[in-house]
């Protein structure tokens, strides 16, 4: 009985610190973006990081895609075989990577890749005072380090799902159309007739909100850094396990809401 | 005339322990202060109290006549361009090289100077402390130790503030780099009389060779404030063990 009381006060503590977590850190990623669209602005900064984020994320976006279209048809294939209906492959992988697997893979490929290297280079910003000499010097850190962080992140997700959805579809339509010997005028019609922009457009919405979730995570872990290299690692890792953990989470709650929102709308 | 005014000052962080326990503190202006005290006393956290970067848990602090306590956030960040502080460890920006870190808060707050002219300030700020031309591409991590502190105090001083400080800046130097940035700060200092120095140290002989004013801090108090003489007159136990041995280093 003391056992399972102890339990629940275990599990309580955790859930109330980590409710605090997210309230500080919802704080900070408002308040950081809000001071981007105030003066001086830092399309400078914005510029570079969205280099850094989305430019240098496409190579490894394609060919995570490309594969992922190609295994995904495969299977679905072999499913579909037993039951004749092959031509529905096309179809069934373009809504499940439209609707899921692009904007949870890209997010996940993504926060691990800049997410990671955002918290890094904050951390070791962090120990070594570089950012209290910003506020020392009369700059806001948040203005200049974090806000432009995240809105690289919030522009560059959506793109990067784009180009994800399509690389995906490509290798979709190489395997089935190559190697599976589907027909190829089926294939796209199929997906003409299943697919239609609401499901890339809920797909885009997923990707945005996922890049606010690991722009802010892994902004927050890095600027909260506390004690030297061994922190920056610890921050880095926090920053990272906490956004991938979260995208999944919230990837099934905004299924939901999407799902409601639709039904409520009519649409 | 002083140019910081601290009354009272305590702070605790976690409600219960104060680091600061009532700092009455005057830093009086164009003067070198040194302030001292064991490791761990709480000068760093004083002087981020100075800063704006901590808010007291209670007492006032007033800095060139404005008290910095009713200053909200934004204000307190631009108020911060009075300061120019070195670190320890020096915090340039990795990124950035030599000349680009001293040029960085000239671009931020000049906006009225011409490019060349921006230019002409670094360099005239790196000839100041003293260095040459050939390191104004280097990176940070290119540096020495003593030529990081060099370009960090040439960013420090980049707009002239009135207020400079130093947090440990020798800690960890052997004793020849030493005496050369105590030299530096001399030097900076005797460069614009109008300008305040405070300095932070474990090392009491910097406090005598630098200070017109030493304060020691210790319990969370000031222990003991004047001249080198008071030191050495002193009959407080504590400060008489430092003025025979020195501080220790931890
Ligand atoms: N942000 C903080 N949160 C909680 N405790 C803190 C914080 N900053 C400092 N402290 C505590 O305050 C005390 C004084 O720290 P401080 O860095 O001011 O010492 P110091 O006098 O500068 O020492 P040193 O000479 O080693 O630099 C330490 O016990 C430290 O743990
Ligand atoms: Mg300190």
């Amino acid at each position: 009985m003391i056992f399972v009381t102890n339990f629940i006060q275990q599990l309580r503590t955790a859930i109330e610190d980590y409710m605090i977590f997210l309230g500080k850190f919802s704080i900070f990623g408002y308040e950081s973006v809000r001071l981007f669209f105030k003066k001086p602005y830092r399309m400078d900064q914005l510029v570079k990081h969205l280099e850094f984020v989305a430019n240098k994320s496409i190579f490894i976006i394609c060919l995570t895609a490309f594969f992922t279209g190609m295994v995904l048809s495969f299977q679905i294939y072999l499913g579909y075989k037993t039951i004749n209906s092959e031509n529905l492959v096309g179809p069934t992988v373009g809504l499940g990577i439209f609707r899921e697997l692009g904007p949870v893979l890209t997010g996940l490929i993504v926060s691990a890749r800049a997410g990671g290297a955002m918290a890094a280079r904050l951390g070791t910003m962090r120990v070594t005072e570089q950012i209290d000499a910003f506020a020392v010097m009369g700059i806001n850190p948040k203005q200049f380090l974090i806000g432009p962080r995240i809105i690289a992140a919030l522009i560059a997700m959506p793109l990067l799902n784009g180009v994800f959805c399509f690389v995906a579809m490509l290798g979709a339509y190489f395997i089935s159309v190559y190697l599976l010997n589907l027909d190829s005028a089926v294939f796209i019609d199929k997906l003409k007739v299943w697919l239609n922009p609401q499901h890339l457009n809920e797909g885009l919405f997923k990707a945005f909100v996922f890049g606010g979730l690991f722009g802010t995570i892994c902004t927050y872990r890095g600027y909260h850094t506390k004690g030297g290299a061994k922190g920056v690692g610890e921050a880095t890792n926090s920053g990272v396990v906490n956004s991938m953990v979260l995208i999944i989470v919230s990837d099934f709650f905004l299924t939901k809401m999407i799902r409601l929102f639709l039904v409520w709308t009519g649409l | 005339m002083n140019a910081i005014e601290i009354k009272d000052l305590r702070k605790t962080f976690d409600g219960e322990k104060y680091i600061l326990d009532g700092i009455t503190l005057n830093i009086p202006k164009g003067k070198i202060t040194v302030i001292i005290g064991f490791s761990g006393t709480g000068k760093s956290v004083l002087i981020k109290h100075v800063l704006g970067l901590i808010r007291p848990t209670s007492g006032s602090i007033n800095v060139l006549g404005t008290d910095i306590g009713l200053l909200n956030d934004e204000q307190m960040i631009r108020f911060r361009s009075h300061f120019g502080m070195l670190f320890q460890d020096a915090a340039l920006f990795d990124d950035f090289t030599t000349i680009e870190n001293v040029l960085f808060p000239i671009q931020e707050f000049r906006k009225d100077l011409s490019k060349e002219q921006k230019l002409e300030i670094a360099k005239l700020k790196l000839s100041q402390v003293g260095l040459s031309e050939e390191h104004y591409d280097k990176l940070p991590s290119e540096l020495s130790g003593g030529m990081r502190k060099r370009c960090g105090l040439a960013r420090a001083i980049a707009l002239d503030p009135d207020i400079l400080l130093y947090d440990e800046p020798t800690t960890g130097l052997d004793p020849v780099m030493t005496e050369t940035v105590d030299n530096l700060i001399l030097n900076t200092h005797n460069h614009n009389r109008e300008s305040t120095t405070v300095v932070i140290s474990h090392d009491l002989h910097a406090a005598f060779r630098l200070g017109d004013h030493i304060a020691m801090l210790d319990g969370g108090k000031v222990l003991l404030e004047g001249n080198a003489k008071t030191f050495f007159d002193s009959d407080i136990d504590l400060v008489q063990k430092f003025v025979a041995k020195g501080i220790k280093h931890e």
